[in-house]
């Protein structure tokens, strides 16, 4: 047959080599392309599904190797598949397993370097620094509504949307959309989270979420306790995070946890666990001990601290100074941040 | 760009510099689109159509993937007939493609195949448009027309209507509804098509429910804006490969005052009366200004067209790189088309 008419060489894997690749994701950047144009090119290229996601812009992009969108994956890319760490933002993969020739990986790497440089020159996408620049206003009670409505929509937000603070140990305040969204995106650091208010009312959201900051823990033996707490799950601790400055006089609680923090931090964890479940049974299950050996431990523990800890009373109370305990170590780590 | 292009451009230069026409200030290329520009530095090998001792060269160069199913995975019948050509010239052959197990009259699409007036055979491409249709239960019937330079015009568009005409006689025959007939082709098989149109026309013969005119190639003159802006670019089709495939088909005529709207149908003076019409084309190629006026020309002349101008597209873009996203539009209008007017 003779045809004027080709098809595109790449569409046969093959045939794609490592010169090909490189121009093509260049040419690609070249001309400002979209972030689908770059995962189509690295599904075509390799002959595999690709796909993005980019939790930051709620973006999941998937195309099949003949370019066609395919279905979005609900969960981020199969740990089998050649893909970007599971950590980067956007997560960029290739649906194949193996990689004999090295060309997918090296497909990847042009396709997740074309991600970055189009990201850098995307007005509508600004770059982390400068999204923090605009939460930052977005949140300032003292700027004006007019530049609050301007920075919204630099973030992709109006004055009619609805969002979150997040506030975490280094860095601006970040903004979501969902408090769900704000965990995930926290993944492993800590963070507070305000409520979700009207996107004027940031400011209160970031208020919020400074406190709930400081009601957060390392989650270690020696300060354990949730990395990531909701102003919205902290009820009246948000009242008593108000309360608590460098000047309120640490009380004697929270020096006998001071005290067993330093002297026994396994029995620390176990009063933590003891303080957040409704049973010694229930403490034991969550710290993978033995029933017996957490009992043995309340009773010590119970002798060093002088009041009852499974009593509702004395748990409310242990609860109580774990909170003024992390209020006052905030002091010295989380306020010098935000 | 070799010397011998060069030269070339330098006269077309001239020439155009020295037209009286009021020839709107030209800007530079519009920007490709980023895909199709990624895809443009693979093309690098293919024939450039420098003059007409370039043809024999670019029919061996074999451009489409050999394993074409033109049978959509057994959901078509192909056989191919031979049957009367025009009067007095040698028979001519059809490839028609039927889907299997149609209870009635399906429509059907006269294809008529591109290459420049120079190359490519009854089956180019012809896979891509049976999968373009099949949804419709259409059956496609291409033409095998004698090629320029060896057949000057009117050979060629002789062939396609003699075709044309079989094909609606034999409606019942080929279990094909004669009221459903849409002419389709792309470049010259666009310009082919067209011409094909408005002959049937004029002669009163078989009457096109539809004309679906894809990049086509119209005029011989080769001078609007879009040719001179794209030249030398856009791998497959430019303004020198334009000269090549017009001056094959209609030697020192091109671009003269002898050219027949059956040869170039942007030459014709009425386009009244012609059936439902869709165009397409890239914004960053040749063809551009001609299909965008032949679009005009029909409406101002009271009828039917859908014009589509796909931004930074060069010429021949969907076929070459159907993968890209402004490739799956341009099909996907087609489709969207062709489903109202066969009322799908």
């Amino acid at each position: 047959m003779r045809d004027l008419t080709i098809r595109l060489a790449a569409l046969d894997p093959g045939a794609a080599d490592a010169m090909r690749v490189i121009s093509y994701f260049d040419a690609l950047v070249e001309h400002h392309a979209g972030l689908s144009a770059v995962v189509r090119g690295a599904a075509v290229l390799s002959g595999f599904p690709a796909g993005l996601a980019d939790e930051r812009r709620h973006l999941r992009i998937r195309v099949l190797p003949d370019g066609t969108s395919g279905a979005a994956a609900e969960a981020g890319p199969d740990p089998a598949w050649l893909s970007t760490p599971p950590s980067s933002s956007p997560v960029l993969w290739i649906e194949c397993r193996d990689d004999p020739t090295g060309l997918h990986t090296l497909i990847l790497e042009r396709a997740r370097l074309a991600v970055e440089s189009l990201d850098r020159t995307r007005p509508s996408a600004p770059d982390s620094a400068d999204e923090g620049r605009w939460a930052t206003v977005v949140v300032d009670p003292q700027a004006s509504p007019e530049a609050r409505v301007g920075a919204l929509q630099r973030l992709g937000l109006n004055d009619k949307s609805t969002a979150c603070a997040v506030a975490m140990l280094d860095g601006p305040p970040v903004i979501f959309r969902t408090a769900d969204l704000a965990r995930q995106s926290a993944g492993d650091r800590r963070a507070g989270v305000g409520p979700v208010v009207p996107a004027l009312e940031l400011p209160r959201s970031w208020e919020e979420a400074r406190l709930a900051l400081r009601l957060s823990a390392e989650g270690t033996s020696t300060d354990p306790g949730e990395r990531v707490v909701l102003s919205s799950e902290a009820g009246g601790l948000l009242a008593l995070a108000r309360s608590i400055t460098s000047t309120t006089p640490v009380s004697d609680d929270v020096v006998a946890l001071d005290r067993v923090a330093t002297t026994a931090p396994p029995l620390l964890e176990t009063l933590h666990a003891i303080s957040v479940t409704s049973s010694l049974r229930d403490a034991a299950t969550s710290l993978h001990m033995h029933h017996s050996t957490v009992q043995e431990r309340a009773s010590r523990a119970e002798r060093v601290l002088g009041w009852s800890i499974t009593s509702p009373n004395g748990r409310f109370r242990l609860q109580l100074a774990f909170a003024l305990r992390r209020l006052h170590r905030a002091e010295a780590t989380v306020d010098a941040a935000t | 760009m070799s010397a011998t292009t060069t030269s070339t451009m330098q006269e077309v230069m001239v020439t155009t510099t020295t037209t009286p026409a009021t020839t709107p200030q030209i800007g530079p290329p519009p920007p490709f689109d980023p895909e199709l520009a990624a895809v443009l530095p693979m093309l690098a090998g293919i024939p450039k159509f420098e003059s007409l001792e370039s043809i024999p060269a670019a029919r061996e160069f074999q451009m489409a993937p050999p394993d074409d199913d033109i049978t959509l995975g057994g959901r078509y019948t192909v056989e191919e007939r031979t049957v009367p050509g025009p009067a007095g010239a040698p028979d001519i052959s059809l490839v028609i493609c039927r889907p299997v197990g149609a209870a009635r009259a399906v429509p059907v699409v006269y294809h008529i195949h591109g290459g420049g007036m120079v190359v490519g055979d009854a089956t180019t491409f012809l896979s891509g448009v049976i999968a373009m249709v099949a949804e419709f239960d259409a059956a496609v019937v291409s033409v095998e027309y004698r090629l320029a330079p060896e057949t000057p015009h009117p050979g060629p568009v002789e062939d396609c209507y003699a075709g044309l005409v079989w094909t609606a006689a034999h409606a019942d025959e080929l279990g094909i509804d004669p009221a459903r007939i849409v002419i389709a082709g792309a470049s010259a098989g666009g310009g082919l098509a067209a011409a094909t149109t408005l002959l049937s026309r004029d002669r009163r013969g078989p009457e096109p429910l539809a004309q679906l005119l894809m990049c086509p190639m119209l005029d011989d003159r080769n001078e609007t804006p879009s040719s001179v802006q794209m030249e030398g670019l856009g791998g497959l089709w430019d303004r020198v490969a334009n000269e090549t495939g017009w001056t094959a088909l209609l030697g020192a005529a091109r671009g003269t005052d002898d050219v027949s709207p059956y040869a170039a149908p942007a030459r014709a003076t009425d386009l009244s009366g012609l059936p439902a019409t869709f165009i397409d084309v890239g914004s960053a190629e040749t063809f551009r200004d001609e299909a965008v006026t032949y679009a005009s020309r029909i409406w101002q002349a009271g009828g039917r067209c859908e014009l589509h101008v796909l931004a930074g597209g060069w010429h021949g873009y969907d076929v070459v790189a159907p993968q890209a996203a402004v490739s799956q539009d341009t099909e996907e209008a087609r489709r969207r088309w062709l489903r109202r007017v066969l009322g799908a």
